[in-house]
């Protein structure tokens, strides 16, 4: 997306947004002698919610609608809070939490890899064919590194300071003589790899840190060691 | 779904964040309180404890991850301070019984036990330990109005609280 296409949306979100929130209380005003104020607010709120899923395919539009939505409920909130019971407040804020832990947990949470895969245990057999691919992996100097992180395009960013996955992507970026992946441009070296390469590390421990390798190889993105 | 999960992100962080202004508004509305500055001293903490969340300086960052920066102190902004209010409001609720203090005191510990020991979700432990810790010291301060038996049993079940928490935390270093 370049600079104008994205300033055309800021500025149509921005106008809808404007626009929606003058309409709600434009209306609610109107309206003001034959319905309660408030509960055409609200109406309007959730008109906008819907609208604004229903058209989320257009970022620019849904955002608008739904951050008016939220105006018009903070407002309403602010207005009316203290008239709602104890009861009810607690009903408010507790549904609030649920979703804000949901959404922590499921879009916050920062993937450790590296801390499972430390044990000494029996190596698995992932690859066993190319030896000479582990003694170039093996001969990458990695003193100074800490750790590794994977900002894929898709998903979260993830870290590992596992030594292994750390030379590893030093190896792809010497191959590749860069850091930064299309979707799917690593498909194919990812499979090589797997299939050449013994790593020295438990089974189970192997299989969480090539999951995570594969869901990068798959959606692109770029890496970083530091 | 992803895709609305994407959409409806920002809108209720924002929500969420607002709606911490208007309970402490209700708060000090109604009962004079004296704590409305919480909110702002909280962000203001929040900024400055940033470094926490990530290692990078912020010019280091891309815009993504900045964004994700604030969506997640935002989420600790609005998780930490809704949480003491809604046991607050639950004890409203409740006529203020024991019963219901000591399930606030119950809810209290457990999650500041949970932020102490999640891993890999920094922002549900920093969430978890401010309102967890901002829980009981209301919990506490309130329960000076109970009499003494009341401030015993609390103070005895923070201690073994505080004991076990120490003791797991802290076995490595104790032997």
């Amino acid at each position: 997306m370049n600079t104008k296409d994205a300033t055309l949306k800021v500025i149509f979100g921005v106008m809808i947004f404007a626009f929606s929130l003058a309409l709600s209380y434009f209306a609610a005003s109107y309206f003001e002698e034959s319905f309660d104020y408030w509960g055409v607010i609200m109406i309007f709120a959730l008109v906008y919610i819907v609208v604004g899923v229903a058209v989320s395919s257009v970022l620019a539009i849904s955002l608008g609608f739904l951050f008016s939505a939220d105006i018009l409920i903070l407002n309403l909130l602010f207005e009316n809070f203290g008239d709602f019971s104890d009861a009810t407040k607690v009903a408010v804020i507790g549904i609030v939490l649920i979703v804000l832990y949901a959404v922590t947990w499921f879009k916050f949470g920062e993937v450790e890899t590296a801390e499972v895969v430390e044990k000494e245990e029996e190596p698995a057999e992932v690859g066993t064919k190319n030896t000479n691919l582990n003694d170039r992996v093996e001969k990458v100097d990695i003193s100074g590194k800490k750790k590794v992180t994977f900002y894929p395009i898709k998903g979260k960013a993830f870290f590992s300071s596992e030594p292994n996955i750390i030379r590893i992507v030093m190896f792809t970026e010497q191959v590749f003589e860069k850091n930064d992946f299309k979707e799917g441009e690593l498909d194919d070296y990812y499979n090589m790899f797997v299939n050449s390469y013994k790593p020295s590390l438990p089974k189970e421990k192997v299989k969480i840190v090539l999951d995570k390798l594969k869901k990068f190889a798959d959606s692109g993105g770029r890496f970083e060691v530091t | 779904m992803e895709l609305l999960a994407i959409i409806f992100l920002w809108p209720f962080i924002i929500l969420a964040a607002g709606l911490v202004f208007v309970v402490f508004y209700d708060v000090v509305d109604s009962s004079g309180a004296i704590f409305w500055w919480l909110p702002f001293l909280m962000f203001f903490a929040l900024l400055i404890m940033k470094k926490s969340f990530t290692e990078k300086k912020t010019k280091e960052m891309n815009q993504d991850e900045q964004v994700n920066l604030l969506r997640k102190m935002l989420a600790v902004f609005s998780i930490s301070l809704l949480f003491p209010i809604f046991i607050r409001y639950m004890l409203s609720a409740f006529n203020e019984v024991l019963p219901a203090f000591i399930i606030g005191l119950i809810i209290g510990f457990g999650f500041l036990v949970w932020g102490i020991f999640v891993k890999n979700h920094k922002t549900i432990m920093y969430s978890n330990i401010i309102g967890g810790a901002l829980t009981l010291l209301y919990l506490y301060s309130r329960l000076w109005d109970l009499g003494e038996g009341a401030r015993v049993a609390a103070a005895a079940f923070g201690l073994v609280v505080a004991v076990t928490i120490a003791f797991i935390k802290l076995k490595d270093k104790l032997s």
